[in-house]
């Protein structure tokens, strides 16, 4: 295994992610991290994300049908399946619970590199105070036995925000309230016109 | 009677009017009355337990065609079996709702209050209009009865040749104590506690036991058939899906 | 379960109320009616009805209503001096009373004093041991606190004497599903259906959860009930379609090196193909290319 890979995550898509836990506070929410390896091989570039759901995310036929459906649309852009994210239900709660991880064991099958991001409730919570330009999810890889190892923050940073100003921007989109225009696929699902892509989110 | 009687003014001011108001007045009184004796009570684990077994059981039985087979066999099961069902009361427990009663003074108790709101002052007010208004002729109907009404109106009245139409003070005093039900759920709210009627039904009830609604429900549930409703749909859903394609 | 019209009627009250038209009153009503979950709200409008002595006095006795939803919505908010300040209000006015002691614990619950509050809970049951919402606060109590196994404990306990509320039964299938205990979510989910057999939902999670437990006759289940819930919402529910496309494949890919015996006379999924088209066609013509190949794969590998 390429231990030492590192993960890099777009503005948009960190954006997406951290919206969609905030439009659920209530429920535990997923989605799926699209990208691609850096020509260089040592770096996944993190380039978009689709929230999938907010209810019933231990159930099957949901996922396996969205993630055919993602799958098509990306491959055909030269883009992968390189990640999950996961935010839990409790704020104070930073397990992976099995749901998840076997997601993410799911996903690497395809993706043998594929990290778990984690939302980090507390780091949400202090955005507004801390100026931290620092990612607020945890990231989780699986080691050489396949479990799922957090891994630490610090000094080497395995894992980075691609545009350091990505959290002032986020903040610009949580105090104007955005979350209430992200759609995820359940939403997709209850109303096929509902787009997935979130196209005029940035807009 | 050729002629008809004629009826004192007095009769309907003395009479007919104290006696519909003193009726209407006791019946507000004892609504009040028993509202203050009402124990409040809290229903036993037990009861409500059997209540909700009950309703489950009878979901199972409306809805048993739709859930698989092995999912019914197994509830029926649940519900039925001869060791610890839900559903199956050993014979010796069945409780007695009379022996209950006895040994449960709470029980008698509530019947008592229940009683005394009920039956004393229907007595008191009973003997106060015989007592005061007996054999009067107290007010006529516009319109001619048979025979048979007699009996009806005329309490209280021995005499065969009075028209049927006229209607006696003890009669009226019946009357009115069914008739008012209507009056009092407009002023008192609908639950009120004066349903003489209702009462008397439940009087009649009383003694409902729980245990025998267990087993009659478990005699169903015994007899109920799985058919598993399902399989149907398939087809339903292809018709409903052909009008969509179409 | 919140109808069509009540919807639309709690959307344009909610309106009105939003920019300032009134009837903040008849909204709360709504929302207390429905049992809906729109603290924010609540805790905004009722408020400024509370503040206002002249209209509060017009309430009458749903004053003390209305103080108990803002003091729950409060708890819900974490604005927990409003909170305090309400159940003071009800306090004295009902000295005695045990629902304001509920909300006495709940308050406690909100601080996050767990053991105080189970204190409370446990002495308020003593008193009146089938008060259905404090059973329900001690489940959601444990929830809260991450004691999950706790949780499904106490409910279990629960659905033991109130064995026909259905709400329980879907906070045990959903905690089930989260813990990914297939069969006992799908237990939840068969009590469900008794309960209500024509409520389409039910029959959707049902076979959601029969899928995802996998095997044969599980899935040939699943797709009977995915059947039955395209029956009971005409055709509209795109779940179910989906989910009878993935059933079939899924069942062909199993009996795919047996014999065919039973050779599937229904055309169920290629119906439920062609309406997913059609459907994407009309509303989501930028999706179709995807949910075409998509489609075919499912077919293809069968």
């Amino acid at each position: 295994m390429g231990s030492d890979l590192k993960y890099e995550v777009a503005q948009n898509a960190y954006i997406k992610l951290i919206l969609h836990s905030l439009k659920h506070p209530t429920s535990a929410v997923n989605a799926i991290l699209i990208g691609r390896v850096s020509s260089s091989n040592d770096v996944v570039e993190i380039t978009d994300s689709v929230p999938l759901f907010h209810s019933h995310i231990g159930l099957l036929p949901q996922l396996e049908i969205s993630l055919i459906l993602i799958e098509e649309y990306f491959s055909a852009k030269g883009l992968n399946i390189v990640g999950y994210f996961h935010a839990n239900e409790r704020s104070d709660e930073y397990e992976l619970g099995g749901v998840v991880k076997n997601i993410g064991d799911h996903i690497c099958r395809y993706f043998p590199q594929a990290p778990i991001l984690l939302l980090d409730n507390k780091k949400l919570e202090a955005l507004k105070t801390s100026k931290d330009s620092g990612a607020i999810v945890q990231l989780y890889v699986r080691d050489a036995y396949k479990n799922w190892k957090l891994v630490q923050s610090d000094g080497s940073s395995r894992f980075s925000l691609k545009e350091p100003s990505a959290n002032l921007v986020l903040l610009d989109y949580i105090s104007s309230e955005k979350w209430n225009d992200i759609v995820d696929f359940d939403d997709h699902l209850d109303d096929i016109s509902k787009d997935w892509l979130n196209p005029s989110l940035f807009n | 009677m050729a002629e008809d009687l004629v009826l004192d003014t007095a009769i309907r001011d003395w009479v007919l009017i104290p006696l519909s108001v003193v009726m209407v007045l006791i019946g507000v009184l004892r609504y009040f009355v028993s509202k203050l004796l009402r124990s409040s009570q809290t229903p036993d684990a037990k009861i409500v337990k059997e209540g909700q077994v009950m309703l489950r059981a009878r979901n199972l039985r409306a809805g048993a065609n739709f859930i698989p087979s092995k999912a019914f066999l197994a509830r029926k099961i649940y519900f039925c079996n001869e060791e610890n069902g839900l559903l199956f009361v050993p014979k010796g427990q069945a409780t007695n709702p009379q022996a209950q009663m006895f040994s449960d003074p709470n029980m008698a108790m509530d019947m008592m209050k229940k009683n005394l709101s009920m039956i004393i002052p229907q007595t008191l007010t009973f003997a106060w209009v015989n007592f005061f208004f007996s054999g009067f002729v107290a007010a006529k109907i516009p319109f001619p009865l048979t025979q048979r009404f007699r009996s009806m109106l005329q309490n209280g009245i021995d005499l065969s040749t009075v028209d049927v139409s006229y209607v006696s003070s003890r009669s009226w005093y019946f009357l009115n104590l069914f008739g008012l039900r209507g009056f009092f759920s407009l002023i008192l709210g609908e639950e009120n506690a004066v349903d003489d009627t209702q009462r008397m039904m439940q009087m009649g009830g009383f003694g409902f036991d729980p245990s025998k609604g267990l087993s009659a429900e478990k005699d169903n549930l015994d007899i109920t058939q799985h058919d598993w409703a399902l399989p149907n749909f398939e087809q339903r859903a292809e018709a409903v899906l052909r009008k969509f394609v179409r | 379960m919140v109808t069509k019209t009540e919807e639309t009627q709690l959307n344009n009250l909610e309106n009105q109320v939003d920019n300032g038209g009134g009837g903040a009153w008849e909204y709360l009503s709504l929302i207390r009616k429905l049992n809906l979950r729109r603290s924010d709200k609540v805790l905004n409008h009722g408020l400024s009805i509370l503040n206002n002595p002249k209209f509060r006095s017009t309430l009458g006795p749903d004053e003390w209503t209305l103080y108990e939803q803002v003091a729950v919505a409060a708890m819900d908010c974490q604005c927990l001096d409003v909170a305090k300040d309400c159940i003071k209000v009800l306090r004295k006015r009902f000295p005695e009373s045990k629902r304001v002691g509920r909300l006495e614990a709940m308050l406690l619950e909100a601080k996050g004093s767990w053991e105080l509050a189970e204190k409370a809970y446990t002495s308020l049951l003593e008193d009146s041991p089938l008060d259905q919402t404090i059973h329900k606060r001690r489940v959601a109590m444990a929830k809260a606190q991450g004691n999950i196994s706790g949780a499904i404990e106490w409910l279990n306990k629960y659905l033991e004497i109130f064995m026909a509320d259905h709400d329980a039964w879907r906070e045990l299938a959903e905690i089930y599903v989260s813990l990914q205990m297939y069969k006992q979510a799908a237990f939840c989910y068969e009590e469900l259906i008794l309960s209500q057999p024509t409520v389409p939902l039910y029959h959707l999670a049902y076979a959601d959860v029969l899928y995802t437990l996998g095997g044969l006759e599980n899935l040939q289940t699943a797709k009977k009930y995915y059947a039955s819930t395209i029956d009971l919402t005409g055709g509209k529910n795109t779940r179910a379609l989906f989910g009878v496309c993935l059933c079939t494949s899924a069942i062909v890919q199993l009996v795919k090196g047996k014999n065919k015996e039973d050779k599937e006379g229904s055309q169920v999924q290629s119906l439920a193909a062609k309406v997913l088209e059609k459907e994407y066609k009309q509303k989501a013509p930028d999706k179709l290319p995807q949910l075409t190949t998509a489609l075919k794969s499912l077919t293809l590998s069968s």
